[in-house]
């Protein structure tokens, strides 16, 4: 007899990688029986690498895209080492999708800042690509995304940064380095004090922010001062993993499963839960 | 429900008979009591208060493997793992097996159920003992439980007198252990006699469950921040025996074992009590010091499990009670909680 258990991923070929910094790439990733699972911007999903592991991992391709699911990885631990080392051709498993997504409806009609740091950008390019999908693209209002990251070699998706993002329809991309080199000509500093200087108006406004607990402690300090509400604030949270499911016990947060719950909350959300993350 | 009778001398003969198709019972081995698998010659014991280990070992086991996985020829084939386990358990107290109903909430409910432990909790018929003896670490009451509760169940058995226990049978699993073997249960006694066995059992004094619990969830929704939590912690030796012990605690990891290309994925138990039950691979921790995870151990089980499932994670086996080596417990900790003012005095 056939037994199943939500814990058994299928297999999955990683089609294509894409360097992006030092220690992040892109893998284009395509399940074996040709099935993409439906999933909504701010889903992950769990990836293993058989013998070494598994690892919770947003999704950074957009529901619009269809022929394949993509995730930016940084190289952290042992799962994202062991993916790191694999070549095109790459047999994993892949199990989800898991947890809430980003509230596109409730951002419907209104402006949208993304804020993002290093490999937080992920999670909100999947956001991004799907608001400036043409389908959708009316649907929203002007799009300003902020990013920010340690070095210019350490920008993510430099491409769409630079060529795609800045052409789309009623779109700004704002770029910071913590440190610049030779070659780098555009602002140097830290996001949040680089928010502030870009200084997005709250009217009718959504902020978006990802990226590492620092960052994300200041940005939310720069975004009251500039008159952002606790509503209009939404982030997405990152936690240890092992079921993806709500029942191996350790991703809470009070009563609250970041793997089923979240990881997206709102900074109102958050602010009722036990400060523990 | 139904009611029968089994004498004493025929309890051999139903072991003999329920360990073909796969039995759990208790055994005593190297000086304590522990649920077993039942093979060969394998006494059951029948004088224990509560077998050191609980129930949960049959439908969570500490290990077992969930798939195996072959990536030879850079390929990758996953196999998954039939689910084992025993047919029937024996012995099993009321709190044991009204602890099953609480992994139910977690295993068997909502969005994602285990299906692996779905079909061990359709497949196992559980045979409950009432409790003769009430153990000084007992607390059941306090949860509403008692020495003779059949919540979880299939079977309960009652001592009818010296020579005979009165069973009674629940639901589709019960029936069809009494059916299956007709030749061992005699007719039910009277209705006087069954109401004053199982009233007596159900109305036994437990002392430690005195303690009173109302209120204390809505007090702990003040406390996340209380002092208390580091006082009770600086004991721990974060050896983890509390998580292993309960009934209740259904926390696991996922790893792999792999030789060559040949491998498993694996299920084990984990411990909120440990260091890096939280930690990242970025280096990460939202809970490093063990006044966090001491705070969310017992705040799970009288807090955010109430709001979740509308009842406390705990059946009060009093394991955690005897086997606590710095007194940890949740007897004591419930008294501590009680004990403080919420605002922590400040």
């Amino acid at each position: 007899m056939a037994v199943s258990n939500v814990l058994i991923p299928k297999p999955a070929t990683i089609t294509e990688i894409v360097d992006q910094t030092p220690d992040v790439k892109l893998f284009r990733v395509v399940p074996d029986d040709g099935e993409i699972f439906d999933y909504r911007p701010g889903q992950c999903a769990m990836l293993s690498v058989l013998g070494r592991g598994e690892s919770m991992i947003s999704i950074t391709s957009s529901p619009v895209q269809k022929d394949c699911l993509e995730f930016a990885v940084k190289r952290v631990g042992t799962v994202t080492e062991a993916l790191h080392d694999a070549e095109e051709g790459f047999k994993i498993g892949l199990r989800g999708p898991y947890g809430n997504n980003f509230p596109v409806d409730f951002m419907k009609g209104k402006n949208l800042v993304f804020i993002g740091g290093g490999i937080g950008l992920a999670p909100l390019r999947s956001l991004i690509n799907y608001v400036l999908a043409p389908a959708n693209r009316s649907d929203y209002g002007q799009v300003d995304i902020i990013y920010g990251a340690r070095s210019p070699a350490d920008l993510c998706f430099k491409d769409e940064l630079k060529e795609v993002w800045p052409k789309a329809e009623e779109t700004r991309v704002h770029v910071t380095v913590d440190v610049g080199d030779d070659k780098w000509q555009g602002p140097v500093g830290f996001v949040p004090p680089f928010l502030e200087e870009v200084g997005p108006s709250p009217d009718n406004a959504v902020a978006i922010t990802c990226g590492p607990p620092i960052m994300i402690k200041f940005v939310l300090q720069s975004l009251d001062k500039l008159g952002f509400t606790d509503e209009q604030i939404i982030t997405t949270l990152e936690m240890k993993m092992q079921c993806g499911v709500g029942k191996c016990g350790r991703c809470n947060l009070g009563d609250k499963y970041v793997c089923v719950d979240g990881p997206v909350f709102s900074l109102a959300q958050l602010k009722e839960l036990p400060q523990e993350f | 429900m139904i009611y029968r009778t089994l004498k004493r001398e025929s309890m051999a003969v139903l072991v003999d008979r329920l360990k073909e198709g796969g039995l759990v019972a208790p055994v005593r081995e190297d000086g304590v009591v522990v649920f077993r698998p039942i093979q060969g010659d394998r006494e059951v014991a029948s004088d224990y208060i509560n077998p050191t280990n609980s129930v949960k070992d049959v439908f969570l086991p500490q290990t077992e493997s969930l798939f195996r996985f072959n990536t030879a020829e850079k390929g990758l084939e996953i196999e998954a793992t039939p689910p084992e386990g025993p047919k029937y358990v024996l012995g099993v107290r009321p709190c044991d097996a009204a602890a099953l109903e609480l992994l139910d909430h977690v295993f068997a409910e909502g969005q994602y159920t285990d299906s692996y432990y779905q079909r061990r909790r359709a497949e196992v018929t559980v045979i409950g003992v009432a409790c003769d003896q009430v153990g000084e670490s007992c607390f059941c009451t306090a949860f509403g439980l008692s020495p003779g509760h059949r919540r979880g169940a299939d079977v309960m058995m009652y001592r009818l007198d010296d020579e005979s226990y009165l069973v009674a049978f629940e639901g589709e699993r019960g029936h069809r252990l009494a059916e299956e073997y007709p030749d061992l249960f005699g007719e039910a006694p009277a209705e006087e006699t069954i109401e004053a066995v199982v009233t007596s059992y159900q109305s036994r004094e437990v002392p430690a469950g005195r303690v009173e619990l109302d209120g204390i969830t809505e007090k702990l929704d003040g406390m996340f921040e209380h002092p208390l939590w580091a006082k009770l912690a600086a004991r721990c030796l974060k050896c983890g025996i509390c998580t292993y012990l309960c009934p209740t605690c259904h926390c696991f990891c996922l790893d792999d074992e792999a030789l060559g290309y040949e491998g498993v994925r694996y299920r084990c138990w984990d411990s909120c009590m440990y260091p890096d039950y939280t930690l990242m691979a970025g280096g990460h921790n939202p809970r490093p010091e063990k006044a966090n995870r001491t705070r969310q151990r017992f705040m799970h089980k009288l807090n955010y499990f109430v709001h979740n499932h509308g009842e406390f994670q705990c059946v009060g086996c009093g394991r955690c009670v005897d086997k606590c080596p710095v007194g940890l417990h949740m007897l004591a900790v419930i008294y501590d909680i009680k004990g403080v003012d919420s605002d922590g005095g400040q």
